[in-house]
This record gives structure tokens, C-alpha cells and sequence, in this order.
């Protein structure tokens, strides 16, 4: 796997995330798709284990550093762990599941995005839940967060169709090998 | 057998027992991760604030009045400005008006004490420094601080130089995140219908962000005097502003937003339940401009 063209693209999908969340989100509902989902779940489907187990953890630690939760004095708190151990054991799951899967559709991104991320935010929200009800001085409303992490699951399912036919293009950039090409994109070398 | 070195085998578990620890950790000793924030902040900026820009050129920001030209804006800004400060003048005479008549009835040498000047602070003239709006984290603004050692915590944050965009919540060398008052996470504010131009016939509510980018309050029907000019009612589309102790002087009477509906309150029937939308969306601005006290005292 060639991890310079990973974390430029994953600089770029933050760059995204933190970019056009007000657009995405419209309303300020706190609902809004996520692009490093699917990037963490592309590379989970086509890398070797290891290398897809470290990028989730990168990508997690990355997401807690740029989303701070918020203190009770209104004051940010960077809480590192909760979306690195999501995406981790996220990832885990798809590479339980990718030997049962059509690598090469983006309905399989899509389908696969909405459950890791199920189970990233899930895992996110019972972790700071915990600290929340252990005393922690945080602002957090749990059953709040758990519905717009849910409804974000399913928006950045839809978001990842698109982001699928991007990536598909970059697999012989990213360094991944397939027997049988997509014909969902052209090959970008 | 291919046998991996000791750490390579356990680096793996090292590292989410490190995260799991880190997870439970109470956030009173995780002062030192912000530091790792902003660094990440930065590292993200250089593509964030290009796409920001692109952003604000398709999906323009809605102005009231999208047929005026920049002239007729900048005056309308002007007055919006010039506006804030007859208020706070206002409020501030009214404050002091009711201190000394309440002064009146103490000991004559504590009168002479405060008439003196002494326990009422001067006026702190302001500078406003403006700076890009990077992009969005959860419910924080990312904005470009540039290294300004005067932009620090609880920092007053304003949009359009009148529209109150929020606080200062953290900042370092480079960067400053930037509580919206419409965040899910803000603290309440407290608030005065302005019930005619005047300035002097108000309301008090007290504001709590309900998501959606709206604040929703209950304030207290306004009652008749006793001239017999009945009462003023409260309607859609009447400014809301700042007055609360909470918040610096030089914020006072700053435009929180206007009255998007009213309803009567399903607590208390004696008050009406106001919903307040700022004049512009708070999440998705350009620039915000914050509120320095001016340490020079307005000398060039």
C-alpha cells in the first residue's frame, strides 16, 4: 500500500469534512456525512490487515484531534481515543466481512460504510457516555448524539457512493492490486 | 518460522491500551492533548481554507437585501453599528440612573465616593481585528487568529460588526476556536426584546440554543404604564440584543438576532415563548471579527 497517496487523500477528505460541514449539515441539525469514513473502509476492503488496522487508527486519531468535544465551561476537550478505537474496531469488522463481498461495486462502500460507521459512532458515544456519567465535566446529551450519529451513518452511506467511483480510480495509485478491474471508473495511475 | 521483533509483535496492543486509557482519562488532565489539536488544526488549515473559499463563492452568504450595492451596505453597516451604541448608551444611562437613585438613600460619603468616579469603570475603547473563518469542527469555528497575542479565551466574536457571533474558546499561535451563541453547547444568554426604536422600552428573555441555528427564550409580557399607552406587543421580526453581566461591557446591546415566531409558553402562560434567528447563518460565515480592548485608548 503506498501510504503517501493515503494521507494525502486523507488530508483532503479532512480538508473536506472540515470545509463543507455547514453545507452538508443544512440546518445545523448536527447530521452530516463523513468523507474519511469511506476512505478507511476502501482501504480496509483492498490492504493487507495490518496496514488497514494502523491507517484506521491514523484516521481515528486524526478525527478525535479535529473534532474537540465540549467542556462544561464551554472550553474544548480533545479526547484522544474514542474514534480511533471506533474506526479500529470498525475496520476490523470489514475485514471480517470482505471475503463475502463484491470489492468492486459502490453499493458494497456504501453498504459497508453505513454499518462501520454504526459501529464507530456507537462505540464513540458509549465511550464518552461513560466519562459523561462517571462525572466527567462535559456538555453531552447522549441519546441526542446517538440519533445524529445514526442518521450521519446513513449519510455518509449515500455520500459514499459517490466517493466510491473516486476511489475506485485511485486503487492502482493506492498501490492495491485486482485480479478483476472495476467498471465503475477508470484506472488513474 | 518468521518470527516479528517484540515490538513490532506488540506495538498493536500497545497502542490501544494507550487509547483505552487515554478514553477514560478525566478531561481535567487532558489539557495537553488541545496543544496536539491545534497542531492538527494547522496541518488541516492549508486545504480547509481554500475549500472554504470556493465554498463562500458558489454558495454566497444570504444578505437581507441582495439587490443593494456595497455602498448602500457599508451605510447600512454603519448604522447597525452606530445603532448598538446608542442602545448600550442608553441602557448604561439607565443602569446608572437607577444606581443613583439608589445611591441617593445610602450615606452621603459613600455618594461622594462614586460620584467621584471611582467605582464605575471608564469605557474601554475597542479594536476589532478581522480574520478568516478556516472551517468547521463539530460545533467550534476554526478562524485563522495569525499569531495576535490579544485574541485569547472568551474573546468577543462578532460577525458584520454588530451581529454577536460568540466567544474565544480556546486559541493558539495560529489558530482560535470560536463557540457560536447558536452552538448546542453554548451558554445561555440573557437578552432585551426591543419592543420600538426607542431603545428604552424592552423586554428581558433569557436565550438557550435549541440547534437548527435558532435560540429560543421566554420573556415576560410587556405590561402598560401608568400614561395609559397600552402595552407594546411582541412580534415577529423585533431585534433582539445582548444585555447580560455574563459578557464583557463593550458587548452589550450587540444584535443577538430577530424574533422568527412567537408562541405563548407551554410553563408559564404569563410569558411568551420567543424563537430568535441571528441575521446571518453563524456556522457558515467568511470572516468574524474580534473584539479587542484597544490598550493604546484609541491614540494612533
Amino acid at each position: 500500500m503506498n501510504w503517501f497517496v493515503l494521507l494525502f487523500i486523507a488530508w483532503i477528505g479532512f480538508g473536506l469534512d472540515t470545509a463543507l460541514l455547514p453545507v452538508f449539515d443544512a440546518g445545523a441539525s448536527g447530521v452530516h456525512p463523513s468523507v474519511v469514513l469511506p476512505l478507511m473502509v476502501f482501504v480496509a476492503l483492498y490492504a493487507p490487515r495490518k496496514h488497514a488496522l494502523w491507517c484506521a487508527i491514523l484516521l481515528g486519531i486524526s478525527m478525535d484531534l479535529l473534532t474537540p468535544i465540549t467542556h462544561d465551561n464551554g472550553g474544548p476537550v480533545t479526547l484522544i481515543g474514542p474514534y480511533a478505537l471506533g474506526y479500529l474496531l470498525a475496520a476490523q469488522f470489514i475485514f471480517s466481512v470482505r471475503g463475502m463481498v463484491i470489492r468492486r461495486n459502490p453499493l458494497t462502500i456504501a453498504v459497508l460504510s453505513i454499518f462501520a460507521s454504526l459501529i464507530a459512532q456507537i462505540l464513540v458515544v458509549s465511550i464518552i457516555t461513560v466519562r459523561s456519567l462517571a462525572g466527567d465535566n462535559i456538555d453531552w446529551n447522549a441519546s441526542d448524539a446517538l440519533m445524529d450519529h445514526m442518521l450521519s451513518s446513513l449519510y455518509t452511506g449515500a455520500g459514499a457512493v459517490f466517493l466510491s467511483f473516486i476511489f475506485f480510480a485511485l486503487t492502482p495509485a493506492f498501490g492495491f492490486h485486482t485480479a478483476i478491474p472495476t467498471r465503475f471508473a477508470r484506472h488513474i495511475k | 518460522m518468521h518470527h516479528q521483533p517484540a515490538l513490532v509483535r506488540w506495538s498493536m496492543p500497545l497502542c490501544v491500551a494507550t487509547l483505552i486509557v487515554l478514553c477514560l482519562l478525566p478531561s481535567a488532565w487532558l489539557d495537553w492533548t488541545n496543544w496536539f489539536g491545534a497542531q492538527a488544526r494547522v496541518v488541516v488549515s492549508p486545504i480547509a481554507h481554500p475549500m472554504t473559499i470556493a465554498k463562500n463563492l458558489v454558495i454566497p452568504q444570504s444578505v437581507s437585501n441582495p439587490n443593494a450595492t456595497q455602498q448602500e451596505q457599508t451605510l447600512k453597516s454603519e448604522l447597525d453599528r452606530y445603532r448598538a451604541l446608542l442602545y448600550k448608551e442608553q441602557q448604561e444611562n439607565l443602569q446608572l440612573s437607577a444606581l443613583v437613585d439608589q445611591l441617593s438613600f445610602q450615606l452621603s460619603a459613600l455618594v461622594d465616593q462614586l460620584s467621584s468616579g471611582a467605582a464605575i469603570n471608564p469605557d474601554i475603547p475597542v479594536t476589532q481585528i478581522q480574520r478568516p473563518v478556516i472551517g468547521l469542527s463539530r460545533e467550534f469555528l476554526i478562524v485563522r487568529s495569525g499569531g495576535n497575542e490579544r485574541i485569547s479565551r472568551s474573546t468577543v466574536v462578532v460577525v458584520n460588526a454588530v451581529q454577536l457571533c460568540g466567544r474565544v474558546a480556546e486559541t493558539d499561535g495560529r489558530t482560535a476556536l470560536v463557540l457560536p451563541i447558536t452552538a448546542k453547547d453554548a451558554q445561555p444568554l440573557l437578552g432585551n426584546v426591543m419592543l420600538d426604536s426607542s431603545g428604552t422600552n424592552t423586554a428581558r428573555c433569557m436565550l438557550r440554543p435549541i440547534g437548527k441555528g435558532l435560540l429560543q427564550g421566554d420573556v415576560t409580557k410587556p405590561v402598560a404604564d401608568d400614561t395609559g399607552i397600552p402595552a407594546a406587543t411582541i412580534e415577529v421580526g423585533m431585534e433582539v440584543r445582548l444585555l447580560d453581566d455574563q459578557w464583557p461591557r463593550h458587548a452589550q446591546m450587540l444584535l443577538i438576532g430577530h424574533i422568527e415566531s412567537v408562541a405563548p409558553s407551554p410553563n408559564q402562560p404569563l410569558r411568551q415563548r420567543i424563537t430568535v434567528r441571528p441575521s446571518v447563518d453563524l456556522r457558515s460565515v467568511p470572516d468574524v471579527f474580534f473584539r479587542v480592548p484597544d490598550l493604546t485608548g484609541g491614540q494612533p
